[in-house]
C-alpha cells in the first residue's frame, strides 16, 4: 500500500493511508497514516452497532481529512 | 543448542486466514517446516499475523517471555517467503530477541516488510516469494542457525547466504586502491558483482498539506482487492497483474486472498469507507468525490509492479484533477 501511496504522491497529490499496520506504511515510505481498525476492515468494526459503526467511520475520515491538511516533515501516525 | 521456532497460524496447521487472530502459543517440539530444518527444535512459537499486526505490543512481550523462559541458544522464524505480515512479524520478533541477546534468523523474500524490521539485527535468509521455495531455503536457514547457536564467526552476506545488515567489516586488501577500482568496474560491466548494497525503500518528501478539505477534490484508492459482485474482471487474489478502475455506486464484493473478507463482505464501507465519504460531501466538508474508484491487490504484489501500478493510479488521478487521496490498505 505504501508503494501506491509513494507513486502518488510523487506525482504531488498528498494521499493519507488508513491501515491496521501502520508501521509498516511508515517504513515503506508513506507520509501520512491513520490507524485503522482491523487488517480485515479497516474502516469498519463489525463489532459495533450499525449506527455507531458509521459514526465511528465518519471520525476516522474526518482524522483523514484533518492529517491531509496537516504539515508532515516525516512519516506521522494518527490514531482516531 | 536449545532452538526455538516462530510460524504463524498458517504453518503451524491452526488454520489460514481465518485464523489470523490467534493469540500467541506455545507448543511442545517441532511443528510443520520446523521439521523440516534438520534442528532439534525444542519448542514452537506460534501467532496469528492478524493478531501480531494488530495488537504488537501485545503479542511481541509475551512471545519474548516465552524465548527468554526457554533460554533459546537460537531463535529462527519462519520462512515468510513473500507474505507482509508474517515478514513482519518474523523480523519484528527476531530484531527483539537479538537485543536481549539471543542470536536469530528469518527466512523471507528480499522485499518483504520483515527485512527493515529487522534492522540489520536478526539474519535474514533470502527465500523466494512463494511456498515452492520452502525445501530451498530450510536447510540454508538451519545452517546459519546452527552456526548462531554455536556462537560460532559468521562470515559475510555472500559467504553465508544472508542479506547485508548495513554493517561493515573492515579487511585487509593486498590490491592497491587504483587497481580495486578498476575490478570494480570491469566486474560490474561482466556483471559479475554480488555485494552491492539493497537501495532502501525509496523515501518521497510528503507533498504539502491541502488547504481545506471543504475545497478539495478527493479520490478513493485501495488495495483491499474491492471489486464489483461476480469479480468481472476476475482481479487475483494475490500477486495481482493488474489494477482496475470502477464507478464508486457498483462495488461490493472483493477479491483478496490475504486476509479474512468476511467482515467486509457483509459491508463494503468496512473497506472503502464510502457512506461516511458520501456524507461528509454532501455537508459541503470535502470539495467533491472523484467518482471513480481505483482498486488493486496489495497481496504479495511485488513492489516493482505495485510501483508501476501507482504510477498508472498516479496519472489518472493527475489527469482528473484530483487533489488529495484517501487509501485503504489491508
Amino acid at each position: 500500500m505504501a508503494t501506491l501511496t509513494t507513486a502518488i504522491e510523487r506525482a504531488g497529490i498528498p494521499a493519507v493511508v488508513v491501515t491496521a499496520l501502520p508501521t509498516i506504511a511508515a517504513m515503506a515510505g508513506a507520509n501520512r497514516i491513520v490507524r485503522g481498525i482491523a487488517v480485515a476492515h479497516p474502516t469498519g468494526d463489525p463489532g459495533r452497532p450499525p449506527g455507531e459503526e458509521l459514526i465511528f467511520r465518519r471520525r476516522l475520515v474526518e482524522r483523514a481529512l484533518e492529517l491531509l491538511a496537516t504539515p508532515v516533515s516525516a512519516p506521522t501516525v494518527w490514531e482516531v | 543448542m536449545k532452538v526455538v521456532h516462530y510460524l504463524n497460524q498458517f504453518f503451524a496447521g491452526r488454520g489460514a486466514e481465518g485464523a489470523a487472530g490467534l493469540a500467541p502459543e506455545r507448543i511442545a517440539g517441532a511443528v510443520g517446516p520446523g521439521r523440516g530444518l534438520g534442528l532439534d527444535v525444542a519448542v514452537t512459537l506460534v501467532c496469528g499475523d492478524d493478531f501480531f499486526g494488530e495488537h504488537e505490543t501485545e503479542a511481541l512481550p509475551q512471545l519474548l517471555a516465552w524465548l527468554e523462559e526457554e533460554a533459546a541458544d537460537v531463535l529462527v522464524c519462519g520462512p515468510s517467503f513473500g507474505s507482509g505480515r508474517y515478514g513482519y512479524a518474523c523480523g519484528t520478533l527476531a530484531r527483539e530477541a537479538v537485543r536481549r541477546g539471543i542470536p536469530a534468523v528469518c527466512g523471507m523474500h528480499p522485499e518483504s516488510p520483515g527485512v527493515p524490521a529487522a534492522a540489520g539485527a536478526a539474519y535474514v535468509v533470502p527465500t523466494d516469494e512463494r511456498v515452492t521455495g520452502m525445501r530451498d531455503a530450510l536447510p540454508r536457514m538451519a545452517a546459519l542457525a546452527r552456526k548462531l547457536g554455536a556462537r560460532a564467526l559468521i562470515g559475510a552476506p555472500d559467504a553465508e547466504g544472508y542479506l547485508p545488515r548495513g554493517l561493515r567489516h573492515n579487511v585487509l586488501d593486498e590490491r592497491p586502491a587504483a587497481v580495486r577500482a578498476v575490478d570494480l568496474v570491469l566486474a560490474k560491466l561482466a556483471g559479475t558483482v554480488t555485494s552491492e548494497a539493497a537501495a532502501p525503500p525509496e523515501r518521497i518528501p510528503p507533498p504539502p498539506p491541502i488547504a481545506d478539505p471543504a475545497g478539495v477534490r478527493l479520490a478513493l484508492v485501495t488495495e483491499s482487492g474491492l471489486v464489483p459482485a461476480g469479480n468481472p474482471d476476475r482481479l487475483e487474489s494475490n500477486r495481482a497483474r493488474t489494477w482496475l478502475e470502477y464507478p464508486l455506486q457498483g462495488v461490493t464484493a472483493f477479491a483478496h486472498g490475504g486476509y479474512d473478507v468476511r467482515a467486509a463482505n457483509a459491508d463494503p464501507n468496512r473497506l472503502v469507507p464510502l457512506d461516511a465519504v458520501r456524507a461528509l460531501e454532501s455537508e459541503g466538508r470535502i470539495g467533491g468525490l472523484h467518482e471513480t474508484l481505483y482498486t488493486t491487490t496489495g497481496n504479495s504484489t511485488p513492489v516493482a509492479v505495485a510501483a508501476g501500478f501507482g504510477a498508472e493510479i498516479a496519472q489518472r488521478l493527475h489527469d482528473a484533477a484530483v487533489q488529495a487521496v484517501i487509501l485503504t490498505g489491508t
